[in-house]
């Protein structure tokens, strides 16, 4: 168990590594140059040079990432050409409001994932089956920057019973933080639930085809107890892995979903910083996120070896 | 509990409706005493008018610091830490400061503050991107404590509107000592409202400075500016009475207010032009082949269907409110049969082909789009090609390109706007068009200090810039501002930055 667990860890490094180089690369290519954005298409070229060269653009490619890496590992990330803030700290106060809003968005999507998920896939082709259906194909399809500006047309500007934007600590006044993460939780989580009701049901249905479940039935048990008892835990432990991996995908639509509902998260952290060409905020934020959602994704692996009996018992 | 499937459904599904009523019935948080918000799209790189690079930085930094002096709507310089100012010799300039004024802080202006500031500008650490326009001042004399002369280290007319920009706004000497690097986020200035707070990527917080030397004019108690990214969204909150004033909304957005009872809408034009800068080789070294496009562009059209009727067609590079327009200039009225007839008279009967260059960003790809149409009904064909903006400013001064679809952010010194684009000699032009005649007006321009004979020299340099059609200017950008209808004495400005004072809600 221990060397699995530390094989695992070891070949993060050569992803993480990669991913390194992939954003390095991909930030500068896009043309832009930071020291233009930044004096504006009217600065002399003797200035532009002067700030290239402060700032570093001017030494190769290959130096830059090796400078820049070598002080990354390190747990520097540099500083903001912008505002010149330190990366990782820019990154760590923004972290734990997107970091609200993910696990609003997906507590959002078990929600409604679940209970229809599982009556999908315990009663298929029934009228409750097809309803799940075509809501998930709705979801799975509507952009979220249209529903949440549709949900916001609705819900708030229409009936306001919540509103429109925003972001309230919940450390500050718990009551107005949930009511403002109401509206962004459901527009992020909308096609997340759409998803995962998809995935339950089909997990749901292929657990309930297995031969214990028909030994179940036939030991008399009822039809509940045979979903509740054997089948749920079954379906849900590959859930629990999904869940893992659309942490990665929750941070893209972040950004949609943060900027429309004005809530100050990595996501719009990370937006500006692209538009300024801001290549050390870019490039930490997504070695950050990166680094992150590996970890995560590794640490659900291991509750999934765990939570089922099969891998648990089997090492 | 064993709850039955369906049961079980509809029981998560009453509960989920319960919590989201429950939720929107309980009662917001009471609002607070009369805070006037502003809705932003952008956030400042910084507090610090000397460190910042963005434009829109100074909406925020404008209501906590002042520069010497001011301009009003039409562009005329009027007094603010400055009184008044003299240009005893063409080098020299004398400006009388302002008495009784204090920092936030508490510490006094005065002459020895100026020259902290002109020394904090030009020295290397501070990496101020207008060090170089402070360094124009090679001389500080401090008179008396209210009295301070500056010598230049050549003649400028508008010398007093240069330091209406971040170049003369007056930060304090002892906050700057104390923060250092800091300052940029706990500002301390002189003007009419105090900073409080700021909440990265949401709102800065001012309050009213009691101390303001112009208290009188200082309707606003609190002030927060919201940032709010989504345009849709911000018109939303002003709707529904989270936001007081929303600025710089685009022309799509704004159409969405315009049945609102209960919110106003404040346009003008401002400095910001979009236009069509032609260059001096062939075909456009010909003045008749420059003439005929401008006959075969329609600006009207062009204006109306890119503004939503918040626009004005542009006549040349000043807008009209402004002190120095000319409006009695060639108007070129849409007529393609003439842009024909310039053509063949200019060699080219059979129509000519050129290259135009623009940048992927609305309106100047969508006006590019519409000039390479409406030129081709003339017979001049355009290849259109869309780079970065660096890249098509370069490609245009190495006369890589025909034409060059972009615009001008605007100055507000209007010799700072002839001189870089029309004057030979000027850093925009590249030597694209050189005319001494229009070398001469300029040069004339900014060495009387006469209004009414700059006003002359301008009014003869735009009809010479109207005849040679060096730029074909579309329009010019507007500034459109929403606010409740309860909000009084909005007022837009030429370089398109906010004031809020004067500014009242009842």
């Amino acid at each position: 168990m221990l060397r699995h667990i530390l094989a695992r860890l070891i070949l993060m490094i050569p992803v993480i590594f990669f991913v390194s180089i992939m954003v390095f690369t991909i930030m500068h290519l896009i043309p832009g140059d930071p020291a233009y954005v930044m004096l504006g298409e009217e600065a002399s070229q003797e200035r532009v040079n002067a700030l290239r060269k402060e700032l570093g653009l001017d030494r190769s490619l290959p130096v830059q990432y090796v400078s820049w890496l070598a002080k990354a590992v390190q747990g520097d990330l540099g500083r903001s050409i912008k505002s010149n803030v330190k990366v990782l700290e820019a990154i760590l106060a923004r972290l734990p409001v997107t970091g609200y809003l993910a696990l609003s968005a997906i507590l959002f999507s078990i929600l409604v994932a679940l209970p229809v998920g599982i009556i999908a896939g315990v009663k298929p082709k029934s009228t409750l089956d097809v309803l799940g259906t075509v809501f998930a194909m709705g979801g799975i399809a509507m952009p979220s920057f249209w529903l949440g500006i549709l949900l916001i047309f609705f819900f708030s500007l229409h009936l306001g019973w919540l509103p429109i934007s925003g972001y309230v600590s919940p450390r500050e006044d718990l009551w107005e933080s949930l009511r403002h993460m109401v509206l962004p939780a459901v527009t992020l989580g909308g096609s997340l639930a759409a998803t995962n009701t998809r995935f339950i049901r089909s997990s749901m249905l292929e657990v309930m085809n297995k031969e214990y479940i028909t030994t179940a039935r036939a030991k008399g048990l009822r039809e509940i107890g045979v979903v509740r008892v054997h089948a749920l835990k079954n379906a849900l432990i590959p859930v629990v892995t999904m869940l893992g991996l659309q942490l990665g995908l929750l941070f893209g639509g972040a950004l949609v979903v943060e900027t429309i509902f004005a809530i100050p998260g990595l996501g719009r952290l990370i937006v500006g910083a692209i538009f300024a060409r801001d290549f050390p905020m870019v490039q930490g934020i997504v070695l950050f996120m990166a680094v992150f959602v590996l970890m995560a994704n590794f640490l659900v692996d291991i509750l999934y070896s765990f939570l089922d009996p099969r891998i648990r018992l089997s090492r | 509990m064993v709850l039955k499937g369906k049961r079980f459904m509809m029981a998560v599904a009453v509960a989920s409706f319960l919590a989201l009523l429950f939720l929107g019935l309980h009662p917001g948080a009471a609002s607070a005493a009369k805070v006037f918000r502003v809705g932003m799209w952008v956030e400042p790189t910084t507090l610090d008018p000397h460190a910042g690079l963005a434009g829109s930085d100074h909406d925020s930094f404008k209501q906590i610091f002042e520069p010497l002096v001011e301009v009003d709507p039409q562009g005329n310089a009027i007094p603010a830490l400055a009184v008044s100012w003299e240009n005893p010799t063409p080098k020299e300039w004398v400006f009388h400061l302002r008495k009784n004024v204090l920092f936030h802080d508490g510490t006094p202006f005065n002459a020895a503050a100026v020259e902290f500031n002109i020394k904090r500008l030009q020295d290397p650490a501070t990496k101020s991107p207008v060090a170089d326009i402070a360094k124009k001042i090679v001389g500080i004399n401090i008179m008396d404590d209210y009295t301070i002369k500056l010598t230049l280290d050549a003649p400028n007319v508008d010398f007093p509107i240069v330091m209406q920009d971040r170049p003369g706004m007056i930060v304090s000497p002892t906050a700057v000592k104390k923060l250092g690097a800091d300052f940029g986020r706990h500002p301390v200035g002189t003007g009419p409202f105090v900073f409080e707070s700021w909440k990265e990527g949401d709102t800065i917080k001012l309050k009213k400075n009691q101390n303001y030397w112009n208290k009188a004019n200082v309707f606003l108690d609190e002030v927060e500016l919201k940032i709010i990214p989504d345009q849709s969204v911000a018109v939303m909150n002003l709707q529904a009475g989270n936001l007081d004033m929303i600025i710089s909304l685009s022309e799509e957005r704004v159409q969405l207010l315009e049945k609102s009872k209960d919110i106003k809408i404040y346009y003008t034009p401002i400095l910001e032009f979009f236009s069509t800068y032609m260059s001096n080789i062939p075909p456009f070294d010909k003045k008749e082949v420059r003439q005929a496009l401008a006959y075969a562009v329609d600006r009207e059209a062009i204006t109306k269907a890119l503004t939503f009727g918040y626009g004005r067609a542009a006549t040349g590079p000043l807008p009209d409110i402004h002190w120095a327009y000319e409006g009695n200039v060639n108007r070129y009225p849409h007529n393609i049969a003439k842009a024909k007839e310039l053509l063949a008279k200019a060699g080219y009967p059979n129509g000519v082909k050129a290259t135009l260059t623009t940048i992927p960003v609305p309106p100047h790809n969508k006006i590019a789009l519409i000039v390479k149409q409406q030129a081709a009904e003339a017979g001049i064909d355009f290849t259109l090609e869309m780079v970065e903006p660096a890249q098509a400013i370069g490609k245009f001064m190495k006369k890589e390109t025909n034409a060059l679809q972009l615009g001008w952010s605007g100055r507000a010194s209007t010799d700072a706007t002839f001189q870089s684009l029309i004057h030979s000699a000027g850093a925009y032009n590249n030597k694209t068009y050189v005319n001494p005649e229009a070398d001469k007006l300029i040069e004339r321009a900014r060495t009387v200090s006469d209004i009414q004979e700059r006003k002359k020299a301008y009014s003869a340099l735009q009809k010479l810039v109207a005849d040679d059609m060096v730029i074909l200017v579309e329009y010019n950008k507007s500034l459109i501002t929403a606010a409740k209808a309860n909000v009084k004495g909005v007022k837009n400005y030429l370089d398109g930055k906010l004031r809020l004072t004067g500014i009242s809600a009842e």
